[in-house]
């Protein structure tokens, strides 16, 4: 055939649109050229219609960029319409109204140009703008002249598939740095700069300071500059000092607080009497350089983007409402009513938790079970919202919506997690509480040791410790070593959620391992072909050669020709390894029938042909089939109920997934496997990859996953690796929960780290960069601890004086800075 | 060195000035996405998109 021929041909072609490599027999050809999915194709076609071919140099131009495929395209968005929906949704500006939405599409420095760009090809949308690294787009249109739905499905059309962001729900950190805090430094700086100009006259001796009338400008000077610092940018401190009061626990925040306020009202106090010395100098540089740190991580932070909306990405917010009549209306979820009727379509998820009203349907239940291969359903029995229609359309009587559903239950219950455990620094809270409480041991130690010298020479050498130890030292460690570590980690494809959990991850002992897309990479694939040799005996076909005879290959036409379009996974297998063979013949079969486990056909000669699971009774105790490995499906195909050939079907294990797991059995860490897949395919795999029998856990519901890590969490810190929902509740039980690439959304959004790139490689990597981290952070709070002791020393002990405190304070946080940011981490 | 009066005051407020200007700009969100923009100079025909 002329297509099969073509597609031997452009076995390294990339996509036309997305510029992906194309596995052979995946790819769309057509006049316009080779695509890797009709996504793509749409997008393609679109682009050249609206004149948009720049695009493509742009993309070009992109170093960045690495082949995203167009995910969804011809979404139906006519419930964006719903009166309810936009009310909700919709913020008026002017004439026009705006919305923001959230395009996973955005990839590239091209996407923003045509986003961009959408303004002058379609007169309606008034002005775009895009936030690239939040993939956010501000979308302002003219009502008058367009619909919301209208706007949704243009850029739908490009590829840019919008989830309208309800403006309630948009989460802290969405937004990028705070403008609080990006004020609150400016201040500081203002404040810093100049009263160091006014400082350094003082320390350089240019004015004396027995000269009272200079003295006193530069003095109230500096007092007038580090009120608003003082008052206004340490807010932050002062918030988190009067916290850790109310929850009785010790925060950095605290010494820092006090040290600030003790330092302004003393100087204050020396100011006045005109004794002493002041520090404004030293309290507004260490509030501009906690205030940078602060920038600094929450700017790391904000680069990292998680998903937005977890439960609108996963559970659809339009279905097609069934009225009384009979007749259809797209509806917006949120509208729907218990005992309402909705029809879903082949391929469609499920958007609510309801009953079947159709007498049978399949469905697909991977998003809360992991397992891919459909299930069926009769009417009456419950359907859940998120999982997927197979086959057939099915009707739906409505039970519950939304976050009431069984997906969106687990998935608060997720959230509530996170929130009732809020990341605290482990490492980091002991050791404050022992700082800071060596810190008051020491100023009392220090009030009754000078007793006698008055309290002039008490509150110097106060004043002196509170200064020289203010524990900006320890308190840039943490910050920058981690934000700088996790830059560096998302670099490399790893996105850590918080400082925190490299820590935790320090002290993982076990890792638990999810099967499917997590240890195999996901995709059904045909392992091997067994046939009978000449003594009808079944054997596997080695010999590659041998399989491409005349009759393996026409026996190999009519299978794909039985499961064309076909959506179970193990069909899908079994038609693309088909298309990769040459002289692949194109069959026409009549009489085709979908039936309980398999496909059946009846070609031009008349013989009936099916494809369908083997079971025991179709070879007996006589076939050979005991070598087969026994983690793959066997599908056998029948002529004229004659079994002729055997297609063994599976996953496979990833190639990195052995070496992973000996690379942790030498560190001392356990590895486990712990799928909701048969436990067959568990053992086979697991054993494959190196795991211990007993490590084993097959069978498991999401709730069961979650379970076993909460008990295993017990004894020893216990890390989770998944990729599907059906993980999230054990992933957020985990000490630290692992996200793998290709996983679905909400896995994301709990996850704890995040790898951008499929497979498990980085998680050797994640743990050596966590503790080459945690090496880092030590060295730097050893030097920060140290300086803090004999600078405290010297200053209970008078030695150093508040001046030198001010002088050496800077000299150690930048000592830290260095090391904090150029250590090796990642 | 009685110059210092009006320098020192005159200091304070050019500082001052700086301060406003960057209110203002953080105010109207110039620091919330700072990769876009620096994306978007590649178009050269940059009708579509002001500064913001």
């Amino acid at each position: 055939m002329q297509t099969s021929e073509f597609i031997d041909s452009v076995h390294d072609l990339a996509c036309q649109h997305c510029l992906l490599k194309i596995a052979p027999g995946a790819q769309i050809v057509d006049k316009m050229g080779v695509f890797c999915c009709s996504g793509c194709r749409t997008v393609f076609a679109a682009m050249r219609r609206a004149g948009l071919n720049k695009y493509y140099e742009l993309q070009a131009l992109d170093s960045s960029y690495s082949p995203t495929p167009v995910s969804q395209v011809g979404g139906n968005y006519s419930y964006l319409d719903d009166q309810k929906f936009q009310e909700t949704h919709l913020a008026v500006a002017g004439d026009a109204k705006k919305f923001n939405a959230h395009c996973e599409g955005i990839h590239c420095t091209a996407c923003i140009w045509v986003l961009e760009k959408l303004p002058q090809i379609e007169s309606g949308i008034v002005e775009v703008r895009v936030d690239f690294p939040r993939k956010l787009v501000d979308v302002a249109f003219d009502p008058a002249k367009i619909s919301l739905s209208k706007v949704a499905a243009i850029m739908d059309r490009f590829g840019y598939a919008p989830d309208i962001l309800d403006p309630n729900q948009i989460q802290v950190g969405e937004k990028g740095i705070s403008r609080d805090l990006l004020l609150r430094m400016g201040v500081a700086a203002v404040a810093a700069g100049n009263i160091m100009m006014l400082s350094v006259s003082l320390y350089e001796g240019g004015f004396s300071l027995s000269e009272k009338g200079i003295e006193n400008v530069f003095g109230w000077g500096s007092f007038i500059l580090a009120v608003p610092s003082v008052l206004f940018s340490a807010q932050p401190f002062y918030k988190g000092a009067f916290a850790a009061i109310r929850s009785g626990m010790l925060h950095l925040d605290l010494p820092l607080a006090v040290g600030i306020v003790i330092g302004f009202i003393l100087s204050t106090v020396n100011l006045i009497l005109g004794t002493g010395v002041i520090y404004y100098d030293s309290i507004s540089v260490l509030i501009f350089l906690l205030l940078c740190g602060r920038v600094l991580q929450e700017r790391s932070l904000s680069k990292i983007k998680f998903s937005s909306g977890i439960a609108q990405s996963l559970i659809p917010a339009s279905a097609q409402k069934v009225l009384p009549d009979g007749s259809l209306t797209q509806a917006y979820v949120g509208s729907l009513k218990c005992g309402d009727v909705v029809l879903v379509a082949d391929r469609e998820v499920i958007p609510v938790d309801g009953t079947l009203e159709s007498s049978v349907g399949h469905i697909n239940l991977s998003v809360l079970t992991g397992e891919a291969v459909p299930v069926s359903v009769k009417i009456g029995d419950p359907v859940w919202a998120g999982t997927k229609v197979v086959g057939e359309s099915i009707r739906i009587k409505v039970e519950k919506i939304s976050s009431a559903t069984r997906i969106g239950t687990l998935l608060r219950q997720v959230e509530d997690k996170i929130s009732r455990e809020p990341l605290k620094g482990l490492t980091m809270e002991k050791l404050t509480r022992r700082f800071v409480s060596i810190l008051a041991l020491a100023s009392i130690l220090t009030i009754f040791m000078f007793w006698g010298e008055g309290v002039d020479s008490i509150l110097n050498r106060l004043l002196a410790l509170f200064v020289v130890t203010c524990p900006c030292a320890l308190g840039l460690a943490a910050p920058l070593t981690f934000t700088s570590a996790i830059y560096r980690a998302s670099s490399k494809g790893m996105i850590i959620k918080g400082g925190e959990i490299i820590e935790r991850i320090t002290r993982i002992k076990k890792i638990f391992l999810d099967k499917t897309g997590t240890l195999t990479d996901g995709e059904m694939k045909v392992a091997a072909l067994i046939v009978p040799n000449n003594n009808g005996v079944w054997e596997i076909l080695n010999d590659k050669n041998n399989y491409i005879g005349l009759e393996i290959s026409s026996l190999l036409s009519i299978a794909a020709a039985l499961e064309d379009g076909s959506r179970h996974p193990v069909g899908r297998a079994i038609r693309l390894f088909a298309s990769t063979v040459q002289n692949l013949q194109s069959i026409n079969l009549t009489s085709r029938n979908t039936l309980q486990k398999g496909v059946s056909g009846v070609d031009s000669q008349g013989d009936e042909w099916c494809l369908r699971a083997l079971e025991k009774a179709d070879y007996g105790d006589s076939l050979q089939l005991n070598r087969l490995e026994s983690g793959l499906t066997q599908v056998g195909m029948f002529k004229n109920n004659l079994l002729v050939l055997i297609f063994a079907v599976g996953d496979s294990l990833r190639s990195e997934a052995s070496n992973v797991v000996k690379f942790f059995q030498s560190k001392g860490v356990e590895l486990a496997l712990l799928t909701g897949d048969n436990e067959i395919a568990a053992k086979y795999f697991g054993v494959k990859a190196g795991i211990a029998e007993q490590n084993i856990f097959a069978g498991e519901s999401p709730e069961g996953k979650a379970a076993i890590i909460r008990k295993s969490n017990l004894d020893i810190p216990s890390a989770m690796v998944g990729d599907g929902v059906n993980d999230t509740a054990a992933l957020s039980e985990a000490t630290v929960g692992i996200g793998v690439q290709g996983g679905a959304e909400a896995c994301l959004k709990v996850a704890d780290v995040f790898f951008s790139q499929p497979g498990i490689r980085n998680l050797s990597e994640l743990w050596l960069g966590a503790h080459r981290t945690m090496g880092v952070f030590r060295r730097c709070v050893l030097f920060s601890l140290a300086y803090n002791l004999l600078a405290g020393i010297g200053a209970i002990s008078g030695l150093i004086g508040p001046l030198e405190a001010a002088v050496l304070m800077p000299f150690s946080s930048i000592t830290v800075i260095l090391l904090s940011t150029k250590g090796r981490s990642f | 060195m009685e110059i210092i009066y009006v320098l020192l005051p005159l200091s304070i407020i050019l500082a001052l000035g700086a301060l406003v200007g960057y209110f203002w700009a953080v105010k109207r969100g110039q620091f919330d996405d700072l990769e876009t923009p620096s994306r978007r100079i590649l178009f050269d025909d940059d009708s579509s998109s002001k500064d913001n």
